[in-house]
C-alpha cells in the first residue's frame, strides 16, 4: 500500500509536469457541407484528465456530399479548414483554426493526426491537424459512409533545463580530489610508450646493415 | 578576435553621435572654441566649433533619471547641468576636459507636479520654479556650487498663471483673461519686491488683428528676456517694462533669438520654406535697420523646420564681425552656418537612432557585366545559337578588355580626376548600407569608409514598425537596384510605401505611395517577374491583399503569411492564392500561444538569403545526425505573469506555413529579453532568471535522427510532415548583461555561425556556437570527444579577446546587423546604438584568404634567386665535370 | 720488377708457377677420358638444368608477393591507425608496390617459356591482389574509405522548398 503510493507519485511525476489537472473538451467543426453557417460540427474529443491523456474521439462519418466537396477542393488545391473550440476546467472557450490540404486528406483515406499542445498550467496553446505524407493515392470506394480515422496526441510543453551548476561543481571537486590523491595513469611499459620511435630506427638499421655487409662482402673478394 | 596595432582602422570604423540637440551654448573663452550641447539622448558633449567633431562626451542613463533639464554655461565659468526627474542631480563640469567638478542632489517633495519645474541660473544661484497653475509660484534659490539654500521657498501669489505660461528668465510671463480681453502679465520671480507688469494684449496689435493668445519663448540663449505672441509680435522685457520691437516675425514657423552683437542688440530670425529653402534675417534693434550680411535665402540648403540653437558673434581682425549660426532641423541634423549662408559643418544626429539597416550589393562594372552575360547560359543560348557566334563574341570582349587596359596604361600619365564610380569589387566586400532612422530619414552609407552617400528625409514616415525589402539587387543591368520601405503615415496611420534606388538614393518605381488603409503585414514574393523584380504583397487590416506592381498578381502562389498580435499572443496564418482576378488571403490557422495574458516579446524568423549547407552533422561513429531544416520555422518567445511562479517564459518553434507547433519549452520565474536568434536548425533566446537573479541563454537544436525523413533532392512541404523532430535543449549562464544579439551569416553557410553579442558595457563579443551547443556532454570521453564537443560548463566564457571592438566602445548598443560578403569566410557586421561600429568577422578564421601581411616581395625575390641559383649551379657543375673528364 | 726479384732465388725456394704453365700442354689425359664427351654432357645438362632452374626461379618470383603478406601484416600492425606521416608512408608503400608489380607483370615474366607460364602469372597476380586487399583493409581501419553515410553527406542535394512565408508582428 505504501509502496503503491510511492510508485504512483513517481509515475505521475514522470508522466507530466502539470501544475493543475482537469478535464478538457474539444469541439471540432469543419466547413464541409454546411448549409448556412460557415462551420458545422464534425465531432468532439473529450479528455477526462489532461495528465492521463486518454481521449475519447467521437466524429461523424463523411457521406458522399462531403467527399464530393473535398474532391472539388482538392482539384483547386484548396484547404480543408477545421475550427476547434477548446474548453477546460478553467473557463473560457478558446478558438483555434487549422488547415490541411484537401488533396492530402483524400490521399490518406481520411486519416489525420490531431495534436494538442498543453502548457504546464493546463492551458492549451495549439490544436493542429496534420496528415501523414503518404505517397499512395487510395481511390476511395463508393460507399455511403466514410469513417474518419483520427489519432489524437496530447503534447506537453516541457520545462527547459536550467544551467546545471551543482553537478558541475561536484565534478570539479571530484577531479581535484582525484588529482591530489591518485597518480597519473601513464604507467604503460616503456616499449608501449616509445615503440613509435624505436621501430623506424630499427628498420633503418636493418636496411643499412643489410646493405653494408653485402657491399662489404663484394669488394673484399 | 585579436588584431595587430597596425590593423586598427583597416577593416573597421566607428562613428560617435550625440543625438538631437536640446540645448547648446557657445564657449569662446577657452583656447579651443567649442559648443557645449545637451541632447534628447541624455548626452552632454562638447563639439569643436570649427569642425563639429566631438571633443568630449558624457552619456547619462537612458531612463528618465538621465534626462537633462538644464544646461547652463556662462563665460569663463563652468558648465552646469541639472539631470534627472525628481530627484534631480546638479552637476558642474569643466568645459575643456569634461571632468566632473561638483555634484549635489535636489529632491522635490511634491512629486506630481515636479515635471512642471523650471530651472535657470542667475548670479551664481540656481533658481527653481514650481508653478501651481491658478494659485501661486514656488521659487527656491540654491547656491550653484554647494547646493545650500536659504532654507525657505518663497511663494508668490499669482492667480493669473495657466499652462500656457512661459519662462523668460527671470520673468514668468502669462496671458490670461477671456477671449477678446487678454492681459499680458509678467513677474520677476527673483526680485524681493513682487512687481507685476501687466498690460492689455491689444496694445501690441493693430486694430482688426485676431489675437489668439499663444506665447512662445525666444530660442537659444537670449541676452534679453523676450517672447513671441501669436507667432507675430515680438516683445522684450526691459527695465520692468514690455518693449515691443518694430519688426515682426517674418514667418509663422520662424524661430527667433536675440543677441548682443558688436554693433548693438540684434534680432536673428530663421525659417525654412518648401520653395525658398532656408532664410535667415537679422535686424539691429538700436538702429532699426536690417543687417544685410546676415540676410540669406538659400534654396539649396535643405533644413526642414529649422530651429535656431544659438548665434555667435565673433570679433575678427577685419572691421566686419563674423557670425556663426547653429541650426537644428526636424531631421535631427545640426548645422553651423556662416553669415551669408555657407554651411561650415553639419552633423547627422539622427544616426543615433537607427531602426533598420540593410546591406545592398553594388552593381558590377560594365566589363564584368559583359563577361557575366556572356557566360550566363540561359541568355547565351537565347542569343547565340552557334559555337562560332559565341567564339566571335568572346574575341570581341577580349579585344575590348585589351583596349581598356592599354588606355589605362596610357592614361596613367594624366591625372584622373573623375571619382571612381560605385562598382562591386572582386570579393564583394564593398556594399552600401541603407539605414532608416527613427525620425524618418533614410541614408545610404558606404560600408568601407562610413561616409554618407545620399540621404532623404520624409517627415511623413512613421518608423514605428518599419520594414525594408530589397526587391531587386544591382545584379541585373539595365534595371536599377530597388529597395522598398514600408511604414506608417505619420498623421493617419495608413500604409506609407517608399521605393528607391539604394545606390543613388533616387525614387524609382512606385516612388512614394500613400495607401488609404492601415496595413497588417507585408511580404515579399519569392518569384521574380519579367523585370527581375520581387513583387510586394500588402495585407491590410480587413484582410484584403494588394500586390505591387499589380501586374505581378498572377505570380502569387505558394505564399503564406502570418500575423502575430503582440498584446495577446495570438497568431494567425493566411494562405494567398490568385483566383484569376485578384489575390485572396484565406485564414488557414490560428494559435493562442502562451496562454491567457501572454505577451509576445520577440519573433525570430530565418533570414531570406539563408542557405543550408549540409543536411546533418557527422558523428564520431561516422553516421550522420540529420538536422530538421524547416525554412518556414519561426521562434516565438512569450511572457506571461503567473500566480504561482512569478513570471513564465514560453518559447515556441512554430511552422508558419501550416501553423503547427514543432517544439516548445517553458521557463518558470523568468522574464524574457527581446533578443532571440534563429538560423538553420539552431534557436537561441535570452531570459532573465528571477530565481537565480542572472541572465541565461537557452538554446534548442532540432534533429530528425539518424535517418533522413525525406530522400535527398526532393521537395520539402510543411503540410506533409506530421512527425515531431527530436529537440536538444540546454541553458547556459551569461556573465554579462546583453542588449543586442545576432548570428553571423555567410553566403554559402560553409563557415560556422558565431553569436554576436552587444554588452551593456559597450563591447561587442563574438562567441562560437560550440559554446552554446545543447549537445555539450557532461563528461568528456569516447565518442563525444571525437566529435569535437566541448565539455559542459554552466557558464559561458566571455574572454576579453573575443571582443570585436577592442577599445572602441559603442555606447548603448541597440542592434547588430550581419550580412554575407563575397568571401565565404567573412561576414560584415554593423552595430548600431548611440554610436556606429562596422567591422569584418571571420568565424572560421580567414580560410580563403592569404594572411594580411603576406610578404609578396620577399617570396618573389627568394624564388627568383633560387631559380637563378639552380640554373647557374647546373651550368657551372656541367662545366666542372667536363673539365674533370678531360684531365 | 717482381720477375727480376723472383729470378734472384734463394737456394731452397721452389718456383711452382712457371712449371705449371708449360706443363699443361704436355701431360696426357687420363685413361678413359675423352674430351668430346665432356662437352656434350655439360651442354645437355645445361639445357635441362637451365629450364628447370628458370621455372624454379619463376615460381619463386610468382610466389614472392604471397610470401610478403605476413611481413606486410606486421608492418601494418606497427604503423598504427592514426593519420600521421609514418603510417601514411607505410600504407602508401603497401598499396603502390603491388599495383606497380601488377602493371609490370609482363616485363617480369618476359623471359618465360613453357606451360607453367600462365599458372605462374596467375599466381603472381593473385599474390599482388592479396597485398592490395590487405592495404585496402588498412585504409578501412584508418577510416579513409568512404563507406559511411557521413562521407557522402557533402554530395547530398539540398531539399527544395515548396511553401514560402512572410509576415511578422502586426503593424497596426
Amino acid at each position: 500500500m505504501h509502496l503503491m503510493f510511492i510508485f504512483l507519485t513517481i509515475f505521475f511525476h514522470y508522466v507530466a509536469c502539470l501544475d493543475y489537472d482537469g478535464w478538457m473538451n474539444i469541439k471540432v467543426d469543419h466547413s464541409l457541407n454546411c448549409a448556412s453557417e460557415k462551420y458545422c460540427k464534425r465531432g468532439t474529443i473529450t479528455l477526462k484528465s489532461i495528465r492521463a491523456g486518454t481521449a475519447i474521439i467521437d466524429q461523424i462519418p463523411f457521406n458522399r456530399k462531403h467527399i464530393k466537396e473535398l474532391q472539388e477542393l482538392a482539384e483547386l488545391d484548396g484547404f480543408y479548414t477545421i475550427r476547434t473550440l477548446v474548453s477546460t476546467a478553467e473557463g473560457k472557450e478558446i478558438e483555434f483554426l487549422s488547415s490541411v490540404k484537401a488533396k492530402g486528406l483524400l490521399e490518406n483515406g481520411l486519416s489525420d493526426i490531431i495534436s494538442a499542445w498543453v502548457l504546464p498550467s493546463g492551458e492549451v496553446i495549439a490544436v493542429t491537424f496534420q496528415v501523414m505524407n503518404s505517397t499512395q493515392t487510395n481511390a476511395l470506394n463508393l460507399d455511403s459512409e466514410y469513417p474518419i480515422n483520427s489519432d489524437f496526441y496530447l503534447r506537453h510543453v516541457d520545462q527547459a533545463p536550467v544551467p546545471d551548476t551543482a553537478s558541475y561543481i561536484q565534478k570539479l571537486e571530484r577531479e581535484r580530489e582525484a588529482r591530489e590523491k591518485g597518480e597519473l595513469k601513464d604507467n604503460r611499459s616503456f616499449l608501449a610508450k616509445y615503440w613509435m620511435y624505436i621501430v623506424p630506427i630499427a628498420v633503418f638499421v636493418m636496411i643499412s646493415g643489410a646493405g653494408n655487409p653485402e657491399g662489404a662482402a663484394q669488394p673484399s673478394r | 578576435m585579436c588584431i595587430y596595432e597596425d590593423q586598427i582602422g583597416k577593416f573597421d570604423w566607428r562613428q560617435t553621435y550625440v543625438g538631437r540637440i536640446k540645448f547648446a551654448q557657445f564657449d569662446t573663452v577657452s583656447t579651443a572654441k567649442k559648443i557645449i550641447v545637451a541632447t534628447e539622448e541624455n548626452v552632454l558633449a562638447a563639439l569643436n566649433l570649427k569642425t563639429g567633431q566631438v571633443m568630449w562626451r558624457h552619456v547619462f542613463e537612458s531612463a528618465s533619471s538621465g534626462d537633462i533639464q538644464l544646461l547652463h554655461f556662462s563665460d569663463g565659468d563652468k558648465v552646469t547641468t541639472v539631470t534627472g526627474s525628481n530627484p534631480y542631480l546638479v552637476r558642474g563640469w569643466d568645459p575643456t576636459t569634461g571632468v566632473l567638478l561638483w555634484e549635489w542632489p535636489i529632491s522635490i517633495i511634491d512629486t506630481e507636479r515636479a515635471h512642471l519645474s523650471e530651472w535657470w541660473v542667475q548670479n551664481g544661484m540656481l533658481v527653481h520654479l514650481l508653478p501651481a497653475f491658478g494659485s501661486h509660484l514656488e521659487v527656491t534659490m540654491y547656491n550653484l556650487m554647494t547646493g545650500s539654500n536659504r532654507g525657505a521657498t518663497s511663494k508668490l501669489p499669482t492667480v493669473w498663471t495657466n499652462d500656457g505660461c512661459i519662462l523668460t528668465p527671470p520673468y514668468y510671463t502669462c496671458i490670461s483673461g477671456n477671449m477678446g480681453n487678454y492681459m499680458l502679465l509678467s513677474l520677476d520671480v527673483t526680485s524681493n519686491a513682487v512687481q507685476i507688469i501687466s498690460k492689455p494684449l491689444s496694445n501690441y496689435f493693430s486694430e482688426g488683428e485676431v489675437i489668439e493668445g499663444n506665447l512662445r519663448p525666444l530660442d537659444g540663449k537670449t541676452s534679453q528676456p523676450g517672447f513671441i505672441i501669436d507667432d507675430k509680435a515680438i516683445l522684450l522685457i526691459k527695465n520692468n517694462e514690455f518693449e515691443p520691437l518694430n519688426v515682426r516675425l517674418a514667418d509663422q514657423s520662424a524661430s527667433a533669438t536675440f543677441i548682443d552683437a558688436i554693433s548693438g542688440p540684434m534680432l536673428v530670425q530663421a525659417w525654412s520654406d518648401e520653395n525658398k529653402g532656408l532664410s535667415i534675417t537679422a535686424y539691429n534693434i538700436a538702429t532699426n535697420t536690417e543687417i544685410t550680411d546676415m540676410q540669406m535665402s538659400g534654396p539649396k540648403i535643405n533644413i526642414p523646420e529649422a530651429e535656431l540653437l544659438g548665434v555667435l558673434c565673433i570679433n575678427t581682425a577685419r572691421e566686419q564681425p563674423a557670425y556663426r549660426i547653429l541650426l537644428n532641423g526636424a531631421d535631427d541634423a545640426v548645422h553651423l552656418l556662416q553669415q551669408g549662408g555657407r554651411v561650415v559643418w553639419s552633423r547627422e544626429e539622427s544616426l543615433a537612432n537607427i531602426v533598420a539597416a540593410e546591406f545592398v550589393d553594388l552593381p558590377v562594372s560594365e566589363t564584368d557585366a559583359a563577361l557575366e552575360s556572356e557566360f550566363d547560359q540561359k541568355e547565351a543560348i537565347k542569343v547565340y545559337s552557334s559555337v562560332w557566334a559565341a567564339f566571335v563574341r568572346r574575341l570581341h570582349t577580349q579585344y575590348q578588355q585589351l583596349h581598356t587596359l592599354i588606355q589605362n596604361l596610357q592614361g596613367e600619365g594624366a591625372v584622373l580626376d573623375t571619382p571612381s564610380p560605385l562598382v562591386r569589387d572582386y570579393f564583394n566586400l564593398h556594399k552600401i548600407i541603407v539605414l532608416i532612422t527613427d525620425v524618418g530619414k533614410i541614408y545610404g552609407m558606404d560600408n568601407l569608409s562610413g561616409e554618407i552617400l545620399w540621404q532623404r528625409y520624409d517627415g511623413n514616415l512613421n518608423t514605428e514598425s518599419v520594414v525594408m525589402f530589397t526587391r531587386r539587387s544591382a545584379r541585373h543591368p539595365p534595371h536599377d537596384a530597388y529597395v522598398t520601405i514600408i511604414g506608417k503615415h505619420e498623421e493617419t496611420g495608413n500604409g506609407y510605401v517608399i521605393s528607391l534606388n539604394p545606390i543613388r538614393g533616387t525614387l524609382v518605381g512606385e516612388r512614394v505611395l500613400r495607401l488609404d488603409v492601415r496595413l497588417l503585414q507585408v511580404a515579399l514574393l519569392h518569384t521574380v517577374d519579367a523585370e527581375k523584380l520581387h513583387a510586394l504583397i500588402l495585407l491590410d487590416e480587413d484582410e484584403t491583399v494588394q500586390v505591387l506592381p499589380v501586374s505581378a498578381a498572377p505570380l502569387v502562389r505558394d505564399l503564406y503569411m502570418y500575423v502575430a498580435d503582440r498584446e495577446t499572443g495570438r497568431m494567425q496564418g493566411y494562405a494567398l492564392k490568385y483566383d484569376g482576378r485578384q489575390v485572396i488571403a484565406q485564414r488557414t490557422w490560428s494559435l493562442n500561444l502562451g496562454g491567457a495574458g501572454a505577451r509576445i516579446v520577440t519573433i525570430a524568423g530565418k533570414s531570406r538569403t539563408e542557405r543550408v549547407h549540409s543536411a546533418g552533422k557527422p558523428l564520431a561513429d561516422r553516421s550522420v545526425l540529420y538536422k530538421y531544416s524547416n525554412p518556414n520555422l519561426l521562434l516565438v518567445v512569450l511572457e506571461r505573469p503567473d500566480p504561482t511562479h512569478k513570471d513564465v517564459v514560453t518559447a515556441v518553434a512554430v511552422d508558419a506555413a501550416c501553423g503547427a507547433v514543432v517544439a516548445a519549452s517553458t521557463h518558470r520565474r523568468a522574464r524574457a529579453l527581446p533578443l532571440a536568434v534563429h538560423s538553420d536548425n539552431c534557436l537561441a533566446y535570452l531570459y532573465r532568471s528571477d530565481k537565480h537573479r542572472r541572465l541565461e541563454i537557452a538554446t534548442m537544436e532540432l534533429y530528425e535522427g539518424n535517418e533522413r525523413w525525406l530522400p535527398a533532392g526532393t521537395q520539402f512541404s510543411s503540410f506533409g510532415c506530421a512527425r515531431a523532430p527530436s529537440v536538444e535543449r540546454q541553458a547556459y549562464i551569461v556573465p554579462a548583461s546583453l542588449t543586442a544579439l545576432a548570428f553571423t551569416s555567410t553566403e554559402k553557410a560553409i563557415t560556422d555561425t558565431h553569436l554576436l553579442m552587444g554588452l551593456s558595457t559597450g563591447m561587442l563579443m563574438e562567441l562560437p556556437w560550440a559554446y552554446v551547443d545543447p549537445r555539450r556532454p557532461m563528461t568528456l570521453s569516447g565518442e563525444p570527444r571525437e566529435e569535437g564537443l566541448i565539455p559542459y560548463a554552466p557558464e559561458l566564457p566571455l574572454p576579453a579577446e573575443a571582443s570585436l571592438n577592442y577599445n572602441r566602445t559603442v555606447q548603448r548598443v541597440r542592434a547588430i546587423y550581419a550580412a554575407p560578403s563575397g568571401l565565404e569566410s567573412t561576414s560584415l557586421v554593423l552595430a548600431t546604438g548611440l554610436d556606429l561600429f562596422y567591422t569584418r568577422v571571420a568565424p572560421s578564421k580567414t580560410f580563403d584568404l592569404l594572411k594580411d601581411d603576406f610578404d609578396y616581395h620577399l617570396i618573389s625575390i627568394v624564388l627568383a634567386a633560387l631559380i637563378v641559383a639552380t640554373y647557374s649551379t647546373k651550368y657551372f657543375a656541367s662545366r666542372k665535370m667536363l673539365k674533370q673528364a678531360w684531365k | 720488377m717482381s720477375q727480376i726479384k723472383s729470378n734472384k732465388k734463394l737456394k731452397w725456394s721452389l718456383d711452382f708457377n712457371s712449371k705449371s704453365r708449360s706443363q699443361t700442354a704436355e701431360i696426357p689425359s687420363p685413361p678413359g677420358y675423352s674430351q668430346s664427351a665432356n662437352a656434350n654432357y655439360t651442354e645437355s645438362s645445361k639445357d635441362s638444368d637451365s629450364q628447370l632452374l628458370l621455372i624454379k626461379k619463376l615460381w619463386d618470383v610468382a610466389l614472392a608477393p604471397l610470401k610478403q603478406v605476413p611481413m606486410n601484416m606486421f608492418i601494418m600492425y606497427m604503423a598504427g591507425n592514426s593519420i600521421s606521416l609514418f603510417p601514411i608512408m607505410m600504407v602508401g608503400m603497401l598499396i603502390i608496390r603491388p599495383t606497380k608489380a601488377l602493371f609490370s607483370t609482363q616485363s617480369t615474366f618476359q623471359m618465360v617459356e613453357g606451360t607453367q607460364a600462365v599458372g605462374q602469372k596467375f599466381v603472381y597476380m593473385i599474390g599482388n591482389v592479396v597485398n592490395i586487399l590487405l592495404a585496402l583493409y588498412k585504409f578501412q581501419s584508418m577510416g579513409l574509405l568512404p563507406t559511411h553515410s557521413s562521407d557522402w553527406l557533402a554530395f547530398e542535394e539540398p531539399l527544395t522548398r515548396m511553401e514560402h512565408i512572410g509576415g511578422g508582428l502586426s503593424m497596426l
